[in-house]
């Protein structure tokens, strides 16, 4: 069969595990397998797949971690496709294929700090890069994970989350945008934690993933502390169809966000970010 | 380090003369604060300017069924409240230490009548202060947009 | 190269369908010249000729009998090489399982007549797209092997045409296999015929006709002038990708913005427009199957993420269409997406002219003034 066809062609995956990620309830995880080969792809984080619900349609979801022989997707349910993913149970298949796009630049990191900015839901695409950076914790200097998100009930992977703020070779903060009663944590956007964190700027890689407002200002508090524009990668999110860069929908100034992202490096954005609506 | 030496390692003394950094020195004390120990209180006078050195302050706001609420975090190198300069002088929140906390307490009343004798002692500690207020507003701003809501129409 | 007449084109026709090609060809119908299947030279729009406008377009009668004495109709042949409904593959529900089936290639054979220097510029700035980088549409490439080119040297521009400015016509530059210039004056209704490629060249020399003299060659050569000259629209083609994007907030855009109806109608007449949209479509036995569609960015939908679409505005979606086809195209695929054609201003029924919006731009020096 020619490469076209099965570039854009499905290949069924099974729902192996589903788990709620937060204590409010409204995202979920799952681990897949492939029904049938493995395919061999390298899923590597930063970069996404096209989720199939049957004779419903696709979205991007970004990958979340990678096992052997399996994957994590992390969803919520916004819109008719992923409330569709919602309601399917372990054991059950849909239709999976990548992976897409570029991957966030953990090797080019390595010898030098490491800062890693998550809002929200963007913790997701970023999980697989922790979980690679922690496995091989010495070819980092500093690492610091900083999590800023909705509520203390909105707090994704808190077991994990537990396991790196308890490590003493990461440097953890979180923060929330409303507390409950009994959050005895910060209070407040999550750009506040960058000005405290104890990094190098000369020599960090940040890698930033949350809604574009936060990234953006996250830039911003990253360029003022020193960080080189260069060094600042951002996860971005464009309305996807055929993710191999010929429906046209993701385009951003002359980025194919399914194709030169979606992690693609400040200087590449900041003219085309401060453009509403482009 | 000597309150003093505190004092003229601030941001809004770099620019200052010696003298006028002395006379900033002699309305400050150094404070701590046990964690749920309240810097300030709520309608209470606000006789005193914080300037966080250490640990983490809640400003807090008590709603009615909802008990207190905490709006946000303060941390070091961060002022706590603004009302002392502005009458009617009164404190606007709570704000409670969550860690052992330390600041620079400046008295209140002297330091505005500091201010208003040496203009340039004035314009650097406001200029310390616009720039804690406008980072303020701008993380109020952002959290008030919500930005990780997920759209409307979902629950 | 040959000197052939009405019945060497007859001639042309069938010595194509005996090789297997289905010939498409310019029909005059409802008011317009269209690309349709054919089977007989006397099919061509013989004697008319088009006028076209900004938002305006009519046939006229010529005062001879020319078969390709007009520019180009709303109509392009992308509807052929990329068709607006393609269906990509099916579904099928397995015990517990899905099973994923690719849709087989639907290739035929085709010969093209009288497609001009700019549709053939079209068709290689699609192939760029399609078939010109790491992903490989294979059903657009099987399409595009299995098309045969036989054009046409434009004998008149219409006053939208300008591709002299945007340096893809009037001639025919390279990528056809046949190329005819028609002539009608004192030494007859006649047509220069040359080959392009291999095939062209073998059907060429079973071709009746006669050697093409050196008047004939010096009148193909003038008409082709006569036509380049005639067109009144440009495109400063090597700074309007700077100016455009160095211009993103200009009030030009409001301005257009005002007029535009966001109704595609550009996109879909445009020759290289080539955005899609995927469709999963299920029938009431429970098959499921994708299919892909034409799409434009003037659709609201086009960029909906999340809380709603990233291009609210007419203003933002005028504003990515025109720096997409004429500015960020080069980063994208290496050149211009546009080819000169002129569709986009006749068939936009307010007569927006991206010439005249893109003068404008240019003209009041930066994104201050206004």
């Amino acid at each position: 069969m020619s490469v076209a066809a099965e570039v854009q062609l499905p290949a069924p995956w099974r729902i192996v595990a589903r788990q709620i990620e937060n204590a409010t309830g409204d995202v979920f995880s799952w681990t897949l397998e492939p029904c049938g080969e493995a395919g061999g792809a390298a899923f590597r984080p930063g970069q996404f797949n096209m989720l199939y619900a049957y004779g419903l349609g696709e979205v991007p979801i970004s990958i979340a971690g990678v096992e052997p022989g399996a994957l994590r997707h992390t969803l919520r349910a916004v819109g008719g496709v992923t409330r569709a993913l919602a309601r399917l149970e372990a054991g059950e298949v849909i239709g999976l294929r990548g992976p897409y796009g570029s991957a966030w630049p953990l090797e080019a990191a390595q010898g030098g700090d490491l800062v890693i900015v998550a809002g929200g839901l963007g913790l997701a695409p970023l999980r697989q890069a922790i979980v690679q950076a922690l496995a091989q914790r010495e070819r980092y200097g500093r690492v610091c994970i900083l999590y800023g998100t909705r509520t203390p009930a909105d707090v994704l992977y808190g077991g994990e989350l537990a396991a790196w703020a308890a490590r003493r070779d990461v440097e953890f903060a979180i923060t929330v945008d409303r507390a409950s009663a009994g959050w005895g944590g910060e209070v407040g956007v999550v750009t506040r934690l960058v000005a405290r964190a104890s990094f190098d700027p000369e020599r960090t890689t940040a890698l930033v993933c949350g809604p574009e407002i936060m990234m953006r200002f996250t830039a911003e508090a990253l360029l003022k502390r020193g960080v080189p524009q260069a060094s600042i990668h951002l996860s971005l999110e464009r309305n996807m169809k055929c993710a191999v860069g010929y429906c046209g929908h993701c385009q951003l100034g002359p980025h194919f966000i399914c194709r030169d992202g979606p992690v693609l490096p400040w200087p590449r954005l900041a003219g085309l970010l401060e453009v509403p609506e482009l | 380090m000597t309150l003093r030496e505190l004092v003229e390692s601030q941001r809004f003394c770099q620019g200052l003369e010696p003298g006028q950094c002395e006379g900033l020195a002699a309305c400050v004390s150094e404070r701590t604060f046990a964690p749920g120990e309240y810097l300030l209180r709520q309608h209470a006078p606000a006789d005193t300017f914080h300037l966080v050195l250490d640990g983490q302050v809640q400003i807090k706001l008590a709603l009615p069924g909802q008990g207190i609420v905490t709006l946000e975090t303060v941390g070091p190198g961060e002022a706590v409240g603004w009302s002392w300069f502005l009458p009617p002088h009164r404190c606007q929140f709570d704000a409670r230490a969550v860690t052992p906390t330390r600041t620079l307490a400046f008295a209140a009343a002297p330091l505005r009548e500091l201010m208003e004798r040496e203009p340039a002692i004035g314009y650097a500690v406001l200029k310390t202060l616009v720039a804690t207020l406008s980072e303020r507003v701008q993380s109020c701003r952002l959290q008030v947009l919500d930005v990780y809501a997920p759209p409307a129409g979902v629950p | 190269m040959k000197l052939i007449d009405l019945d060497g084109l007859q001639a042309l026709l069938d010595a194509l369908h005996a090789r297997g090609y289905e010939t498409i060809g310019p029909v005059r119908r409802e008011g317009a010249i269209v690309y349709e299947r054919i089977d007989t030279a006397a099919e061509l729009p013989a004697g008319w000729t088009d006028r076209q406008a900004p938002g305006r377009y009519r046939l006229e009668r010529r005062d001879d009998k020319a078969v390709f004495g007009y520019a180009v109709g709303p109509h392009a042949w992308k509807r052929y090489l990329f068709p607006p409904r393609q269906t990509l593959f099916s579904v099928q529900r397995t015990n517990g399982g899905l099973n994923f089936l690719p849709e087989p290639i639907d290739a035929p054979r085709r010969a093209f007549i009288g497609v001009r220097a700019c549709e053939l510029a079209a068709i290689g700035v699609q192939d760029r797209v399609f078939a010109g980088g790491e992903h490989v549409d294979a059903a657009y490439a099987a399409r595009r092997e299995s098309v045969l080119l036989v054009a046409v040297n434009c004998a008149v521009a219409a006053d939208t045409c300008f591709c002299s400015a945007m340096n893809t016509g009037p001639a025919v530059r390279g990528g056809h296999d046949l190329a005819l210039t028609e002539l009608i004056d004192a030494a007859g209704h006649r047509f220069v015929v040359e080959a392009g490629s291999d095939v062209g060249a073998e059907l060429l020399a079973a071709l009746p006709g006669s050697p093409a003299g050196e008047a004939d060659l010096a009148a193909a050569r003038a008409q082709t002038e006569r036509t380049a000259a005639a067109q009144t629209r440009s495109i400063d083609a090597a700074t309007v990708p700077a100016l455009l994007m160095e211009n993103l907030e200009h009030p030009r855009w409001d301005a257009v913005a005002e007029r535009c109806l966001s109704c595609a109608n550009c996109t879909l007449a445009c020759p290289t427009c080539f955005c899609s949209s995927n469709q999963d479509v299920t029938d009431l036995a429970g098959a499921a199957s994708r299919e892909r569609l034409w799409d434009s960015c003037f659709n609201v939908e086009f960029s909906h993420l999340g809380h709603g679409s990233v291009r609210g505005s007419v203003k933002s979606r005028y504003r990515q269409w025109l720096t997409h086809k004429l500015a960020t195209w080069h980063d994208q695929f290496g050149q211009s997406g546009c080819v000169g054609c002129g569709r986009c201003i006749t068939w936009c029924p307010v007569g927006i002219d991206l010439t005249e919006e893109v003068a404008a731009i240019a003209a009041s020096g930066s994104q201050e003034a206004s």
